[in-house]
């Protein structure tokens, strides 16, 4: 019977030290929520297919942060012992300390979390500009090169970032936050975490979940906003064919870019910078070998890590706000002003140009490469059908990455001081 | 670099939450952000228009001199046959000199594949005129297989 007895209270003692008791203890049932959110942001990343290669990965750092006493996002500290009670290995280890009041001391290290330790790449702005260099190396600037009035339609939909950063202030955000939740316009997700690790690193996570969420709705959200700001006559118009662009254009495209924008804003050169170096290295057609990593290795192993940290960061006790709620919202906003913004500015080129432009690429100037590009492809041809406006709009989505890069550039020399 | 185009009043503001000081906060903020996005992105449309324009300017040049050079090449080796009859075979005439020989060798081949053993003379290649703005029904096809998923 005592042998029961004794079995009976380790099994207890292994039940009460384990996670599953934490979540039925004091703030637990939080940590019970988000592990339910992280398994629904995994259903949408597997299940309908929402931007899966960052909602996974981002997932699935939220679901581990949140099970109690992973400890995956430990911070690394350390301990003083009494020389006393230090074991033998620990003072042979960490050695000796003599503190000031003459006791001897030894200094235990206990290490961090794994993520921890990923995060750095996040907290230190690494990951971010390396996600441009790869987004670099995949990008064709050829459309926007051929028409670069496209400029105008990305600088138009970054607007909304503005605006946003008013609404944010006058919700009683912090300007450094109202910043971040801001630049979720963009709608682009390194550039958000870019400049949410610069300014306001606590919001890292439901700034980049949103962020995310929004890239990931992009085919919902943006359809009705098109169709109410245009007209039928505007949408069905077709555009003529685009120039040929020389080799010679392109490779000098991402060296005459990178030279005026850190010229100008040099706090967008590390975005802008390693995008356009990118573009260069795919360009140049001489470094084939390192601009194949970089759009495929490096690109996947930065976006493991990058998903996985900042899901990471989204604890219970940082989420589960109203002011996350708030963020999600201000986001909504500022990506629905993005694109209303970039389909006025749209509009206007349509009246300019003597009906040559069609409005809906506008729409595409809010970053979110390419999927904002087909969103206006398909508004398009649902007017008419044997419009081909893909091509068109990707000179606005292309030139939506360095606009949001330069916003972002312009929130970080302003408020990142 | 744009702290320095700012007014030195504003930058005190910036990590300020006074209510009186929001206003200014925001106003400064909208405005020089809109302003510097719009100047930054208008100056590479001038650059690349410009840029553009020269590297046409040049790549034009370069194609009437190769042209001019090529119609001075074809005029000198016709001057000895000058006076000769005409030969039994006339060389196929091409609209611009831009469709290259070995096009034509592989137009005719084609023909002579379709012709059942008949003799067919090829007189002229030319590109086909399409309307401004269409595609081809190959371009057509490849961007429509690009964006079937939407």
């Amino acid at each position: 019977m005592e042998i029961l007895n004794s079995i009976w209270a380790s099994i207890l003692s292994i039940l009460t030290d384990s996670g599953l008791m934490c979540l039925f203890q004091g703030d637990g049932w939080k940590n019970a929520i988000m592990i339910c959110v992280a398994c629904f942001l995994l259903y949408l990343a597997i299940g309908r297919q929402f931007e899966p290669l960052l909602l996974l990965p981002i997932a699935f750092g939220m679901l581990l942060v949140n099970l109690p006493l992973s400890g995956v996002m430990d911070v690394p500290t350390t301990e003083l012992v009494p020389l006393a009670q230090a074991s033998a290995t620990e003072i042979a280890k960490y050695g000796q300390v003599i503190m000031p009041d003459g006791q001897k001391y030894v200094e235990v290290a206990h290490s961090g979390g794994l993520l921890y330790y990923l995060y750095l790449g996040v907290k230190l702005g690494i990951y971010p500009p390396l996600i441009f260099l790869g987004i670099g190396a995949m990008s064709d600037f050829g459309p926007l090169i051929a028409n670069p009035k496209s400029f105008i339609l990305g600088a138009a939909a970054q607007i909304g970032i503005f605006f946003t950063f008013c609404g944010a202030i006058l919700l009683g955000f912090p300007s450094n936050v109202a910043g971040s939740i801001a630049i979720i316009g963009g709608a682009d997700g390194p550039t958000a975490i870019y400049v949410t690790s610069k300014l306001a690193a606590n919001y890292l996570g439901p700034i980049a979940v949103a962020a995310y969420s929004y890239m990931a709705l992009v085919p919902i959200i943006q359809p009705p906003i098109m169709r109410l700001l245009t007209t039928k006559k505007e949408r069905s118009v077709v555009m003529t064919q685009l120039r040929t662009v020389s080799k010679t254009e392109k490779i000098m495209f991402p060296i005459i870019v990178t030279i005026v924008v850190a010229l100008l804003l040099p706090s967008a050169a590390p975005l802008v910078g390693m995008l356009m170096l990118g573009n260069l290295m795919r360009e140049s057609g001489v470094v084939k070998r390192i601009s194949d990593a970089a759009q495929n290795e490096l690109m996947n192993i930065v976006t493991i890590f990058l998903g996985t940290t900042v899901g990471a960061t989204a604890r219970a006790e940082v989420f589960l706000t109203a002011e996350t709620l708030m963020i999600v919202g201000l986001g909504l906003a500022a990506f629905c002003l993005g694109t209303a913004f970039g389909v006025i500015f749209g509009k206007l080129m349509y009246i300019f140009t003597g009906g040559k432009v069609n409005p809906l690429i506008g729409s595409a100037g809010v970053s979110a490469v390419p999927m904002a590009a087909r969103v206006s492809q398909k508004v398009g041809q649902e007017t008419n059908p044997s419009n081909y406006l893909l091509m068109h709009a990707l000179g606005p989505n292309v030139a939506g990455v360095i606009g949001s890069a330069v916003a972002a550039g312009v929130l970080l020399a302003v408020l990142g001081k | 670099m744009l702290t320095s185009l700012l007014p030195t009043g504003i930058m005190p503001l910036v990590g300020t939450e006074l209510s009186d000081s929001k206003g200014m906060l925001m106003a400064v903020i909208t405005c020089s952000g809109i302003l510097v996005v719009f100047v930054i992105l208008l100056l590479l449309i001038f650059i690349f228009y410009a840029y553009g324009g020269i590297i046409r300017f040049f790549t034009a040049s370069g194609e009437k001199k190769a042209a001019a050079k090529k119609a001075a090449e074809a005029s000198a080796k016709s001057e000895p046959s000058a006076s000769s009859p005409l030969p039994a075979a006339q060389p196929v005439q091409a609209d611009d000199g831009a469709i290259p020989g070995e096009i034509i060798a592989v137009i005719a081949a084609a023909v002579a594949a379709m012709s059942d053993g008949k003799k067919y003379a090829i007189k002229k290649v030319s590109r086909a005129q399409r309307q401004t703005g269409s595609r081809s029904a190959w371009a057509a096809m490849g961007i429509y297989e690009n964006t079937r998923p939407f």
